[in-house]
């Protein structure tokens, strides 16, 4: 393989993966605002088995918050971390540097909002409050990964130009 | 040189970067988890850890002197610094407090745990 064409394909990748987090953070912000308009303090989840429509949209949150969060940490970023030359590390060393260079708040943030996939999924949480607090804390950190949205998915999108 | 990196590679065991650095005692890394409470977060607590399972994580049941609405929140919080500092994936937090109504898990930790 030369390197006009490892260069295309990186590139290729890159755009598709930027494409992919646009999508995505669409359709959890979506989802996100649902679940807020039917109750911002999620008192529903006491009940949680009368309410198998919010059920499912809580399912939906879960699942589109910890793919989004998966496809810009474990996939944009490397890859536009190798395109700009960066150093690739370990996930906490790729996220360090991803905070160095302004593409996401917080690295503290990112990592609890990793943490908090486990508790998010209600079939294993069986204490309420804690599912509850979660999902809290999931909805204050959406805004979070829409930052890393934006601001990751700009720079891979001029990366992009730059490459191809 | 090809000697030693068949060596390497026949005896070592392969490191899971999840995993505990099996160099490194278990001790020290609940020592460290302490002291990293008590820098970042200071709240007054009592701390057990558990015993280290099989995978290699450590469990910590962290009991709070005085009650707290979102006591979840602050175990998330408190577990990112840990793996910031720490690496990723090797602890399980509980925090506790004067009205959490207790688990199995929460007993078992309080009973065969060590004391911080």
């Amino acid at each position: 393989m030369t390197r006009e064409h490892s260069n295309a394909d990186i590139a290729a990748r890159l755009s598709h993966l930027q494409r992919v987090v646009l999508k995505e953070y669409r359709y959890l912000s979506y989802t996100a605002e649902k679940l807020q308009q039917a109750d911002p303090q999620f008192r529903w989840l006491d009940a949680i088995e009368q309410n198998a429509e919010l059920t499912e949209r809580l399912d939906a949150f879960v699942s589109r918050f910890c793919r989004l969060q998966d496809t810009l940490g474990d996939k944009l970023l490397p890859t536009y971390l190798r395109v700009q030359l960066e150093p690739i590390g370990s996930v906490l060393d790729n996220l360090n540097r991803a905070e160095k260079l302004g593409l996401i708040p917080s690295v503290a943030d990112w990592i609890e909002a990793r943490g908090l996939r486990n508790n998010l999924v209600h079939e294993y949480t069986e204490d309420m409050d804690v599912l509850r607090q979660s999902i809290l804390r999931a909805m204050q950190l959406v805004p979070m990964l829409d930052a890393a949205t934006q601001k990751l998915g700009g720079k891979a999108a001029s990366a992009c130009l730059a490459v191809s | 040189m090809r000697f030693f990196q068949r060596m390497r590679r026949s005896s070592l065991p392969a490191i899971d970067k999840y995993a505990l650095a099996p160099w490194i005692p278990i001790d020290d890394y609940r020592n460290r988890a302490a002291s990293i409470w008590r820098r970042r977060i200071g709240m007054a607590v009592r701390f057990q850890a558990g015993r280290q399972r099989q995978r290699g994580r450590v469990d910590l049941l962290v009991k709070l002197e005085s009650p707290l609405t979102d006591s979840t929140a602050l175990a998330l919080r408190y577990n990112a610094l840990l793996q910031i500092r720490l690496g990723l994936q090797k602890f399980d937090v509980l925090v506790i407090d004067p009205s959490t109504p207790l688990q199995p898990t929460h007993l078992q930790a309080l009973a065969q745990g060590v004391r911080l």
